[in-house]
This record gives C-alpha cells, structure tokens and sequence, in this order.
C-alpha cells in the first residue's frame, strides 16, 4: 500500500505543501487510476495516519497515470470575495462571510479572541478570498496566523508551537534560507510545530517510491 | 495595434486596490448632520460604503450636497477601519454652507455696494418722514399723537446705522 493515497487510490508520487499561512496542496500522480474528476471533494491519505480534506481542481489524464491536483477545504480562497462594507461588526462576522462566499468553513478550534475583535468599519473588497482573509487579520495581534487545517477547516489564532516527537536524520541545513531538508519515515511533520528547538514555518512533503523527503522553513 | 494591446493586457493585469491612495466615488445620500455620506466606489471591486466621514479640509465648517456628486474616497493611514471621503468634484452642488467663525470675508463688493444703496435710501426716507412729522405741528410743538411714530423712527434711524456697524464685523465685503 502506497504512502499517500487520493480517494483510495493509490499515489506514485505526491508533493504535499503546507503552509503555515494559508491552504495546502497536494499534486500526485496515480498510475492507472481513473475516477477523480474535477471538482470532486476527496480526501487525501497520508501514511494511515494523517487525512487532508479538499477538493480537486485538476485531474488530467496522462499516457497510463491520473495527474491530481487537490486543494484545502472547498478549494474557494483563490477566489473572488463580495466588495461589501460592515460598522460596528466583530472579526467573526467578516471572516464567516468571506468563509462562506467561498465555499470554506471556520475551524470550531478557531481563536475566539481574535473573532471577537470589533470593527467601527470595515470593506472587503473583489479581490482573492485569501488576500481579503489576510488583510483582515492585520488588525488582530501581531503574530496571528491563519491557515487550512487538515480537516478542510480554516483556523486563525496565536502559534502555541507545540514540540513535535517525528524522529528524522537531518540531510541538509540551509541557514541563508533558513530551511532544512529531513530524510523522514513517515510525511507527517504539520506547520507550527517546534522540532529540535526550531519552529517550522512552512513544510512540504516529497513523496516517492524509493524515499520521503520533508523539506521544512524555519519560521 | 496599440489599444488592443492595452485592452489584453489589461484582461490579464488588473490593477491592485491601494488603501493608501484614493478612489472616486458617487454620493448616494449625506447624514442629517452634515457629517457622513453613503458612497458608491466607481471600481467595483470597492462596492458601497456608509457613513463615511467627511474630511472637508476646513476647520469648523460643514456643507450639505446635493446627492449624484463625486468625491474622493480614501482610507487614513491605508486603515480600511478608517475610511473617508473628501475633494469633491467642481460639479457638485452646496446646498447649504456652515461656517463656523467669527469673521467670514466675502469676495467681491457688489453685495456690499447693494446693501449700502439700500441702508441708505432707508436713511434718506426715514429722515424725510420724520421731517414731515416735525413739521406737523401745534404752537411749535410736534402734535402728541405721533410722538410714538416719531421716537419710532429715530430708534429705527439708529437701527439701520447699527446695521452698517454689523456688517463690517461679521461679514466683510470685498
């Protein structure tokens, strides 16, 4: 059985990218594989022990393999937010409202804090939904972040950089990119976790035949 | 050649929104206080806005527009909390002007050269009516019944000296 599988197919190849602001991606590819189309809410598979919920915004064909592309949640936050002007309404409100145009929900585990921030105005504008989410959230607290969780649901709040017990050897370091490059058994390490002392930012997941690659930026 | 450039260049780079600088917009209707405004951003992307403040660029003044006119519309410190709206457009109509000062100088003297006409042909026949009744008399004496009339005229020649003394004060002319 394959590390990462889509929809209970079996994946070749995957990259799995996770920021630690805004939506992950999968692109994998699928030996033989038909039955994914476009648009189709999948889950993603990862080692039995990880589930990433999306949605495909590609599924092509190609000589004997499906190529997949799979977003966060509903895949809605590339798209275009309602221009709409709001007095007096709390971050919770906006925030739902962006959410909700975009065919995305809020995380129960979001920070209550922060949603209840008030706005004497506020306007979102036609502009992506991820941008709109990000500008809104300039008004929280500095160091506020935002992102899709595994379950598809969009989560904001403080990093509390919980200590993560993956084992791994250490491949390469890169300081001037702050970045390091772990030989992994299993793809499970998430954004927002603090490993051997350092805080992971972003982190992305190579995944093969012969071997798991984690590539993670240090926050 | 140039045009159909532009116009599929323009499919594909859209201009980005700047709250730090300032976007026209449509005043749909204006506060009963004079102080706010609902606008109608001309770039869609920025839709409709309400009770906006208005940032007249003069102290302790106000103005009532006529709805239909275009204004700028802004964000202080690029804060989309903080939205405003100000410079209007040479097209919209002041339907009514609040100055709040102690002198307020009006340009040009036509108004003034009218006013001091008229103060002055009120002058002229108060003088003249007055004079009349002077001379409508009984033994020298004015006759008693228009004493009232008379002390009536004198406190309204005052009166329209005063007036002079006003407007020099309050409003200066020219």
């Amino acid at each position: 059985m394959a590390l990462v599988s889509i929809a209970s197919l079996d994946a070749s190849e995957a990259r799995i990218v996770l920021p630690r602001i805004g939506a992950w991606h999968v692109d994998a590819t699928l030996q033989g594989a038909t039955g994914i189309e476009e648009g189709d809410a999948v889950t993603v598979s990862v080692a039995g022990s990880l589930s990433l919920v999306g949605h495909a915004t590609r599924a092509q064909a190609h000589e004997d393999a499906l190529r997949v592309r799979v977003v966060a949640g509903g895949a809605g936050l590339a798209g275009t937010a309602t221009a709409k002007f709001y007095q007096g309404a709390q971050v919770r409100l906006v925030l739902g409202d962006l959410l909700t145009g975009a065919g995305e929900m809020l995380s129960s585990t979001a920070d209550a804090a922060i949603l209840a921030t008030l706005l004497p105005n506020w306007s979102t504008f036609a502009r992506p939904v991820g941008v709109e989410i990000a500008t809104l959230l300039s008004v929280a607290p500095v160091g506020t972040a935002w992102r899709v969780l595994a379950d598809g649901s969009v989560w904001v709040g403080p990093e509390t950089w919980p200590v993560s017990s993956l084992a791994f050897e250490l491949i390469e370091r890169d300081p001037a990119r702050k970045r390091l490059v772990l030989g992994v058994a299993l793809p499970t390490l998430l954004p927002g976790f603090t490993l051997d002392g350092e805080r992971i930012g972003d982190v992305e997941h190579v995944v093969t035949a012969a071997h798991v690659t984690t590539i993670a930026r240090l926050a | 050649m140039i045009d159909w450039l532009r116009r599929a260049l323009g499919m594909v780079i859209v201009p980005c929104i700047d709250t730090l600088g300032t976007y026209r917009a449509k005043v749909v209707a204006q506060s009963a206080d004079f102080r706010t405004v609902d606008v109608q951003a001309d770039d869609s992307r920025i839709g409709n806005l309400s009770k906006v403040p208005i940032l007249l660029g003069l102290p302790g003044c106000t103005v009532n527009i006529a709805a239909g006119c275009f204004v700028r519309l802004g964000w202080r410190g690029g804060d989309r909390r903080q939205p405003y709206v100000t410079s209007w457009e040479s097209e919209a109509t002041v339907t009514k002007l609040v100055a709040n000062a102690d002198l307020i100088e009006l340009a040009g003297n036509g108004y003034a050269a009218v006013l001091d006409t008229l103060i002055g042909a009120l002058k002229n026949y108060v003088t003249a009516v007055n004079a009349v009744l002077a001379s409508n008399c009984v033994n020298g004496a004015p006759m008693s019944a228009y004493a009232a009339q008379t002390a009536a005229l004198v406190a309204f020649l005052t009166a329209l000296s005063a007036s002079g003394a006003f407007k020099s004060t309050k409003v200066k002319h020219g």
